[in-house]
């Protein structure tokens, strides 16, 4: 079964080797988004309901048939995971208040913040 | 010199050969690493304090978690099958410095538990055995 990576953040484990896979700063491997790779049944129903990957065949398709449904939702939920967004601070990022954090812990502030930064 | 903020860090477990992260962990640690030594005293030790040297062994320790658990999510379905289907698992941290600095590790048995209680959300806990190091920064 085919699925496609759909997010530039997916690390391929060290020693991997696929076409597919680039070296990031510090040797890290990261898959390209775009990269279709073979998987099992259980790793589509994972990593496309986690909001890493979608189907790239029928059969990964039928895996997965209901896939489509609230795709928003676990993208964005995938997306706020990804950028460590605290869950307090949860509903400012879906206004777009806050993108996320600074390395000091100091907040990136959205496009709809006004400005204010409330921490 | 930084003091590293933790919110933020995003901690990742390997499903088909992709890494990625799971969701609604609240604290973690990394415990029990240890080059290992042998006692190396003998009777012709010349002082009072006993003597150590290395095996050439370390062992790698555990990695532990606890987390509010989502029986829905898929990091969190990764994890339960390694209970029903034991294998290794690459994971990794992402570390909130500037870089990012990440850190792999392989997990080669997992302990998983829940806990409910009235007045909390379901929680987990989890702990990794590692089989080799963690890859720390150099």
């Amino acid at each position: 079964m085919r699925i496609r990576l759909i997010r530039q953040d997916l690390n391929a484990p060290p020693g991997t080797a696929h076409e597919g896979i680039e070296k990031r700063a510090g040797g890290v491997l990261f898959w390209r988004v775009g990269t279709v790779i073979d998987v099992d049944r259980r790793a589509v129903q994972l990593l496309v309901g986690n909001g890493d990957a979608e189907p790239a065949d029928d059969e990964s398709e039928a895996a997965v048939p209901n896939w489509r449904q609230g795709r928003e939702r676990v993208l964005l939920a995938r997306e706020m995971l990804a950028r460590g967004i605290d869950p307090d601070d949860r509903e400012r990022f879906k206004r777009g208040e806050l993108l996320g954090y600074n390395a000091d812990g100091s907040e990136i502030l959205g496009p709809n913040s006004g400005g204010a930064d409330d921490e | 010199m930084a003091k590293l903020k933790v919110k933020g860090t995003v901690i990742k477990c390997t499903i088909a050969t992709v890494l990625t992260a799971i969701g609604q962990i609240t604290e973690f640690s990394h415990s029990g690493a240890e080059s290992e030594t042998y006692d190396a005293t003998t009777i012709d030790t010349s002082g009072a304090g006993k003597e150590y040297s290395q095996t050439g062994y370390t062992e790698g320790g555990t990695f532990d978690f606890s987390m509010f658990y989502d029986v829905d999510l898929a990091a969190h379905q990764a994890l339960t099958d390694l209970l029903t289907t034991p294998a290794d698992m690459v994971y990794n941290i992402t570390f909130t410095d500037a870089t990012p600095t990440t850190s792999a590790f392989t997990g080669a048995g997992l302990t998983f538990g829940f806990t409910g209680a009235m007045n909390d959300g379901l929680k987990a806990d989890v702990s990794i055995k590692l089989t080799g190091l963690l890859a720390y920064s150099t």
